[in-house]
């Protein structure tokens, strides 16, 4: 485990902007496909003219193999911007947008006891959607998370939602602020958070797309204190309007300190980040970490 | 229960509960913020742990984040934390 260098950790800010989101809030009233239309040239301006911006994207499109030449950087901005649009779309209730949920299985199974569960995502897709089919399994769910958008942004989803958003009940960003997901999970409730943004404080550095990273461990720590257990989720767009989300098997992390924690918790994001680099395999423009993820 | 000998049990869990053996005394100052980087610096994994010690040695439980802060500020914040709410 490591001590990751804060430098090289996600720095809170969320990609979008404040006119880019509310131009699209605006769009989705005349429809879909114009905000669509739009947004041809608005990811145009961001890969041409904030190209700082897309620079963790383009380190990522390259540890892909597929290069990080303008294209390239331009379906991955652009297939952001869609996530953005289409969350907005699904969010104001107008049925426009439908998710595949093929986790129920998996997530049932582990609700039939009373332990919490921690619902592992990354930010691939359409993350938020899935957040919002977890409230079919008569829990509480509460997310945990760093995703802290700027709060006119905020404003204006909140603006344009029909269907309730989850609660945020901390961030990881703090260190007291995984506490209330403590005590969450110990009353056997559903809490949902990310397991690929490293935000400072300890990380497991593990491989992945075959260079180091560090990923955040606090989701195993709280798994192995809580006796919760942990279902990793992923939600991608598999065509126009249409996304699928789906799990892995759960995992179990045993009541451990110290060292064997540590190995435990390495062992835990080494699964989680070879997961994600087979999804990633199938959905190459879904995964939206802007920034320098492996710290080069 | 007495204010300084409670002061120094939990220096001792905590330095066993956290691995801060090798600290000086001085680093577990009663004042020294234990979050802060100005202070012992600890992170999520290490207030995950303070919380189960707290459950498991003292019976009591803090689960709002901002009574977290507050109490988990220092050693003498959480020691005054335990005297108002040890049954």
């Amino acid at each position: 485990m490591t001590n990751g260098d804060k430098k090289l950790a996600w720095t809170v800010k969320s990609y979008g902007g404040y006119w880019g989101n509310l131009c699209f809030a605006l769009l989705l009233r005349i429809g879909m496909y114009p905000a669509y239309f739009l947004l041809i040239f608005v990811a145009a301006f961001f890969v041409i003219f904030r190209r700082k911006a897309c620079a963790g994207g383009a380190l990522y499109l390259k540890k892909m193999g597929l290069g990080d030449g303008f294209w390239q950087r331009y379906k991955l901005v652009y297939n952001f911007g869609m996530s953005i649009l289409d969350r907005v779309a699904f969010f104001s209730g107008g049925g426009k947008i439908i998710c595949h949920d093929k986790c129920f299985d998996v997530i049932k199974k582990v609700c039939d006891g009373n332990r919490g569960v921690i619902v592992l995502t990354a930010h691939v897709g359409g993350w938020q959607i899935a957040g919002a089919h977890l409230l079919k399994y008569g829990r509480k769910v509460s997310i945990i998370g760093m995703d802290n958008e700027d709060e006119k942004i905020a404003q204006i989803f909140e603006r344009e939602r029909a269907i309730p958003n989850l609660e945020s009940i901390g961030d990881t960003g703090e260190a007291t602020g995984v506490l209330p997901a403590y005590s969450a999970l110990k009353k056997g409730e559903i809490i949902a958070m990310h397991g690929d943004r490293f935000a400072g404080g300890r990380a497991a550095n593990v491989n992945f797309l075959q260079t180091p990273a560090n990923f955040p461990i606090s989701a195993y720590v709280l798994a192995s204190k809580t006796n919760a257990a942990i279902v990793q989720v992923c939600c991608v767009r598999e065509k126009l309007f249409q996304y699928k989300m789906f799990a892995f098997e759960s995992t179990h992390v045993e009541n451990l300190r110290s060292l064997a924690l540590e190995k435990r918790c390495g062992e835990c994001a080494e699964a989680f980040a070879d997961n994600l680099a087979s999804v990633l395999k199938q959905y190459p423009y879904q995964w939206f970490n802007f920034y320098n993820f492996w710290g080069e | 229960m007495d204010r300084n000998a409670l002061i120094s049990e939990l220096k001792t869990k905590i330095s066993q509960t956290l691995n801060l053996q090798d600290l000086g005394e001085d680093a577990l100052d009663e004042n020294v913020k234990l979050f802060s980087d100005d202070g012992l610096g600890l992170d999520s994994v290490d207030a995950l742990e303070l919380v189960v010690m707290l459950e498991t040695s003292y019976g009591i439980s803090v689960g709002d984040k901002d009574e977290a802060k507050n109490t988990f500020s220092s050693i003498g914040t959480l020691a005054d934390y335990i005297i108002a709410n040890k049954k």
